[in-house]
């Protein structure tokens, strides 16, 4: 008897189960995921980035960034993510919904980054510029292994072209950005998984202190989010 | 044969990429001005040529030879099948000048642009024109388990590449979509394609070479049931950013894995017997017994990563790319290694110019063995160093990049020498062949 028909709908029905499971039914649930919004103060979460950033959404994967970096934090119960400084809070797949495609990555030889536009602030795009023109020369960075990423950036004699970035252990050179360089950095800023989210609330301060100080490093940024709801709380 | 010289030759390709890219870890400045060769773009490459330009033609090759062979028949259409083998090595041509000019996605297994997937996917129907004419043809008509494998394999490669193709591109699909399907794909492609072909080949060969009938054909298809149940959900748990069901589901079935795969080691196990002083020197089944042996363990491995506090530690370390080769490098590759020196001579009615095989045989065990244990104590190092706050990260992942990575470019390198070997001994048996005919003209 030739029995191959009968293996056929045993193996049709036996994956189908699985395609329906993870690719069905994660569109079907995630795929219609909406934009959340604060009911207190009106914050729309996830954000979609502005053109300079999406371009540079582009660039990280062209330049295969995720290879090395992931974009994802874990939970405290299951790693030390949130103790090393690399996110306020665990990431969901909520956080994810408005990027196409999402750069998740699975291995990790360089940091995470998920928050990297938090830990950098706005104001540090020149210390993004030279870690990508040469990882080694950033302080902390003296032994990375990351590769140089000098082909985005076009090298001159120094001539005080604004927005050139001057190496210090180049002397008389400057390095003009490319527009992939500006959009990548424009991207890298614009990384903040600091948003509420249903599965994953932000993490409240213990006593709220609007007084802290404003500053680029991320603690500082956490608390002044956070608190800011508390605060402006309607009194019962 | 044609497939055979081709997927090769793209091993070579891949190794020589995976070896480089492990040198830039270890000296950044190196070709450090060529965008095309930059690290991620190395990876990527490694990665996908030897998915599609190695395992996937080789598969396909062995695949059609074992239809043939199991169902006493000759290959019909062999024209189409080569014409099938042509579009896919286009395929990956486009495919691999595609991620060097940076048009890569970030999806492992998935990385060729999206302009080869359609040329791969015809590639591969034109070849399964002539597979699907072969499989009614066959005078025999009892299924033995191998061709049960093949069947299976034959028939989800294309679900699973269409399923890629048509979702991870998409505009409709977004945010973490994405990335699930291409875990689950990936994921499959490797058990469920690649790993059902070589469990067919394990379960013809082993039996063929020693002489000796399969120990238990029930056992074997209780195997392949259960291998398919468990295997299409399994390995996908290394992961923080998806629904929680999908890494507790993973967790279950990779560990669950073990059942089928113990059934499986069962059954070659009596199969054998104590063969081995006969047989113990021919190259087919040295390379067929090593292939068993690295399936059962690398079930075994990724069974221990799966449980929950080994996978606290081991997430987003070298040691999920090294699991990852054993299942490639160790378990498939010297699966279609033992096939071919099996195979390859049948075709084409020659001799193989050195029948021993010595350095293609050492070379390629010590090789997979230092790039597979190299990956893994990395990641064993790598993940112990993230779990202390003290260390410094630079430091945990330099602790874990430089010593293991070395050994494994090391093994790296002497893969590739050893596929140089066995490309010049395919060489020498393609004159042979052709000689001989010359010979027989004459």
């Amino acid at each position: 008897m030739n029995i191959a028909p009968f293996i056929f709908i045993g193996l049709f029905a036996t994956f189908s189960a699985s395609w329906f499971g993870f690719v069905f039914r994660s569109q079907a649930e995630i795929g219609r995921e909406t934009q959340y919004m604060n009911p207190i103060t009106g914050a729309v979460y996830p954000v979609a980035r502005e053109g300079r950033a999406q371009q540079g959404t582009e660039v990280y994967r062209a330049q295969g960034c995720a290879a090395c970096h992931t974009q994802q934090v874990r939970a405290l119960s299951e790693g030390n993510d949130i103790v090393r400084g690399w996110g306020i809070r665990r990431t969901v797949a909520a956080d994810y919904m408005l990027d196409r495609p999402a750069l998740l990555g699975n291995v990790r030889l360089g940091p995470d980054l998920a928050n990297i536009g938090l830990r950098k602030g706005t104001n540090d795009v020149v210390a993004l510029y030279k870690h990508l023109i040469n990882p080694r020369s950033v302080r902390g960075g003296e032994k990375s292994i990351m590769p140089l990423y000098k082909y985005l950036f076009e090298k001159r004699r120094a001539s005080g072209t604004p927005g050139a970035v001057i190496m210090e252990n180049e002397p008389g050179f400057e390095y003009i950005p490319s527009d992939d360089a500006k959009s990548l950095v424009a991207y890298l800023i614009s990384l903040k998984s600091n948003g509420d989210v249903f599965e994953a609330p932000m993490p409240q301060p213990k006593a709220p202190s609007t007084n802290a100080p404003a500053g680029t490093n991320m603690t500082a940024t956490a608390t002044n989010a956070a608190a800011a709801p508390t605060t402006n709380a309607p009194a019962k | 044969m044609l497939m055979a010289w081709s997927s090769i030759c793209w091993l070579a390709i891949s190794l020589l990429v995976g070896a480089i890219a492990i040198a830039k870890i270890h000296y950044p400045p190196l070709l450090a001005g060529i965008p095309a060769l930059t690290y991620g773009r190395l990876v990527a490459v490694q990665d996908s040529v030897f998915i599609y330009g190695f395992a996937s033609q080789a598969a396909m090759a062995v695949a059609l030879w074992l239809i043939c062979r199991l169902g006493a028949t000759t290959l019909i259409g062999s024209g189409v099948a080569v014409l099938g083998a042509l579009i896919w090595n286009l395929g990956v041509a486009v495919g691999f000048v595609g991620i060097l000019s940076g048009n890569l996605s970030p999806f492992e297994h998935f990385q060729f642009p999206h302009a080869a997937m359609p040329i791969l996917l015809l590639g591969y129907c034109v070849y399964g024109v002539s597979a699907i004419l072969t499989f009614w043809s066959r005078k025999e008509c009892s299924m033995y388990p191998s061709l049960w494998f093949v069947f299976a394999g034959l028939i989800f490669f294309p679900w699973i590449l269409a399923t890629a193709m048509m979702t991870l591109w998409s505009p409709v699909v977004r945010g973490s979509v994405a990335p699930i399907v291409a875990l689950w794909a990936g994921q499959n492609l490797v058990a469920l394609w690649l790993g059902m072909i070589g469990l067919a080949t394990i379960y013809y060969f082993l039996p063929k070479l020693t002489g000796r009938s399969l120990y238990s054909n029930a056992l074997a298809v209780f195997a392949f049931w259960f291998t398919i149940l468990f295997a299409q959900s399994s390995g996908m748990h290394a992961q923080a950013a998806f629904p929680a069901w999908i890494a507790g589901l993973s967790e279950i079935t990779t560990i669950l894995l073990v059942i089928p795969a113990a059934a499986s080691a069962l059954n070659w196990y009596r199969t054998l017997g104590n063969v081995d002083r006969t047989l113990g020197s021919a190259p087919a089944y040295r390379f067929m017994r090593k292939a068993s042996n690295f399936y059962v363990l690398s079930v075994v491995v990724a069974a221990f990563a799966a449980l929950r506090p080994v996978n606290r530690m081991l997430e987003f370390t070298i040691f999920q790319t090294g699991l990852a080769q054993l299942t490639l490098l160790g378990f498939f590759t010297f699966s279609m290694f033992g096939a071919f020196v099996y195979i390859l001579p049948r075709v084409t009615q020659a001799e193989w110019p050195k029948p021993e095989f010595s350095i293609h045989l050492q070379g390629s065990t010590i090789g997979a063995a230092l790039v597979i244990g190299g990956l893994i104590l990395g990641g064993l190092v790598q993940g112990s160093q993230f779990q202390s706050l003290t260390t410094d990260f630079v430091k945990a992942v330099r602790s874990a990049a430089i010593p293991f990575g070395g050994i494994a470019l090391f093994g790296y390198l002497i893969l590739f020498a050893a596929q140089i070997a066995f490309l010049f001994n395919m060489l020498g048996l393609v004159c042979c062949s052709i000689c001989g005919k010359e010979d027989v003209r004459r």
